[in-house]
């Protein structure tokens, strides 16, 4: 994965220098990242589509999650319709969460009721070999 | 499990309510079914639970506790990281990055170790 994560390297710094300049790239290992503005993000996305394949890295738009404020979803979904984007007001992002503070909520609720549901049953299993 | 939520917890600021059901769920359910059904709250076993291995306990972490360390912990150790995303500092190093996780990591794990080592006298104290 490393190795992998090594060889993807090429691409990363085309964008980060004259040619979309006003996009934050957060890169983990083959997860792109990009934050900034609608327009910024589709010249993004169509040069990574132009460079990445030569490199191997080959995008899923319909994979990829686009995490707006709840009032910018609508036209969100208008400008990244040809695209595919999940328009979304807050997403799981790298262990973590990106966007609406209500979404994360939920969230952290589903994460911490599977949790629950977990120490039980090891309960269940901590009985039965006492 | 516990890594999980730990690490969840230095990522999430303010979730110390939400983990309330995890204390439940090892309080009623898990220790219970390792010491037995007859314990009330302050059991010593209980309380040992608590305490890290080397301090006689079984290394089970309160969530409800730990969600404000974790998260002071983990901004003050990728505080270069952090600002150099946020674009706050001249330039990422990652000498100082590596220096402040190395210093931050076993200033964090001396505080832990002698606030669990106080609970550990109090206990010890009241046998």
């Amino acid at each position: 994965m490393v190795a992998y994560g090594i060889l993807l390297l090429p691409p990363h710094p085309f964008a980060q220098t004259d040619e979309v300049p006003d996009v934050d790239q957060p890169w983990y290992i083959d997860n792109a990242g990009a934050g900034g503005s609608f327009t910024s993000i589709q010249g993004y996305f169509k040069k990574l589509q132009e460079e990445g394949p030569r490199r191997g890295y080959l995008l899923e738009p319909l994979k990829s999650i686009l995490i707006v404020q709840p009032h910018k979803k609508v036209a969100a979904k208008i400008t990244f319709k040809v695209l595919g984007f999940t328009v979304v007001s807050g997403a799981h992002y790298l262990k973590g969460f990106l966007g609406d503070p209500a979404d994360q909520l939920v969230w952290v609720q589903e994460k911490t009721a599977s949790w629950v549901e977990a120490i039980k049953e090891l309960s269940l299993v901590a009985e039965r070999y006492l | 499990l516990q890594q999980e939520w730990q690490f969840l917890q230095c990522l999430t600021k303010g979730l110390g309510l939400e983990f309330e059901g995890i204390v439940q769920a090892l309080q009623w359910d898990f220790l219970p079914a390792l010491f037995g059904d007859d314990l009330v709250d302050d059991d010593y076993p209980r309380q040992l639970a608590y305490l890290p291995v080397r301090r006689v306990g079984l290394a089970i972490l309160d969530p409800t506790v730990s969600t404000e360390s974790n998260w002071t912990a983990s901004t003050v150790i990728f505080s270069h990281i952090i600002a150099a995303i946020q674009g706050t500092t001249a330039e990422f190093r990652s000498a100082d990055h590596s220096a402040n996780v190395a210093t931050g990591k076993v200033e964090t794990q001396e505080q832990n170790l002698s606030k669990l080592q106080a609970k550990l006298e109090v206990i010890l104290e009241n046998l």
